[in-house]
């Protein structure tokens, strides 16, 4: 979490905000191209599931290179 | 013919200009807004822009349409939509999320842009206490604001009076969730457009098996 600080880009309190924000991304562009209504849904829930995993994969990344390779 | 998620060599340059000059343009707006705003209210966005703009590169360098989680299948045909109808369309998406499908009659994906687009603009607005629209205050933020202009225009009337008097905690994170809600109504006005266009390819291959037909039987 030091490293989202350090990157001045997501604060803690701001991170609980991320996941609604990219729902609402995931669920507009699986829409696009697609008519079937579950299969909206199906590929919303996964691109959301890969992206939050993505950006909390890619914080951990940081924050460990940050405290612990860097110093 | 091309399967769907391939890129013609046209369009493959067209993601690699548009995403390099989308990357420029994001790295352009953080240095301007950095320098001009000691809060740098507009890094979310423009670094979005960037992380989008490259998308486009890898995709135009890939030569395919489809990312690590979006897998396009050849989308089903529609019925045959006027010129006239997809303008007015258009239109109505721009003022309205989803008016445009709702005017072709696809009720559930307009109720769904609908649903989406404004609570996501409605949660930006919330959480920056409405002060998330005011134009000189916020210019770059209007590049993406215009995207959505009935919700922004009525946001701005109801709000026009507020002042940024205190200090509020969330606000940029309130400009980024109405920014990002306005962008996504561009994703739904495309697909309005594409919608329409599959339903004339459809009218156009009709015509011409009936055609083809006719001469047969001649």
């Amino acid at each position: 979490m030091t490293a989202m600080a350090l990157l001045g880009l997501v604060r803690l309190a701001e991170f609980a905000f991320l996941p609604p924000l990219c729902l609402a991304v995931a669920l507009v562009t699986a829409a696009a191209h697609r008519e079937d209504i579950r299969e909206i849904l199906r590929h919303a829930l996964r691109a959301w599931a890969v992206t939050l995993g993505g950006i909390i994969v890619f914080l951990f990344a940081v924050s460990f290179f940050v405290e612990w390779i860097l110093p | 013919m091309t399967p769907p998620n391939r890129l013609t060599p046209r369009e493959r340059l067209l993601r690699l200009g548009g995403g390099l000059a989308l990357a420029a343009g994001g790295a352009a707006l953080f240095a301007y807004s950095k320098e001009h705003d000691p809060e740098n209210r507009a890094a979310i966005l423009t670094i979005l822009a960037i992380l989008v703009g490259l998308s486009w590169v890898g995709q135009g360098l890939r030569g395919r349409r489809d990312s690590l989680v979006h897998h396009e299948e050849a989308a089903p045909p529609g019925p045959p939509v006027s010129a006239e109808r997809t303008l007015f369309g258009i239109l109505g998406a721009w003022l309205l999320p989803g008016l445009g499908h709702l005017i072709i009659g696809r009720r559930a994906k307009a109720l769904l842009y609908f649903v989406v687009i404004t609570a996501t603009f409605a949660a930006g607005t919330a959480l920056a206490e409405g002060r998330n629209l005011d134009f000189e205050r916020d210019r770059i933020y209007f590049l993406a604001y215009m995207f959505n202009a009935g919700q922004t225009a009525l946001g701005w009337l109801l709000t026009r009076g507020l002042e940024l008097d205190h200090r509020i905690p969330f606000l940029q994170l309130g400009l980024t969730y109405t920014a990002v809600g306005c962008l996504l109504n561009v994703v739904a006005m495309m697909d309005f457009v594409a919608t329409c266009s599959r339903g004339d390819e459809v009218a156009e291959q009709d015509g011409a098996e009936a055609a083809g037909q006719a001469g047969g039987a001649a």
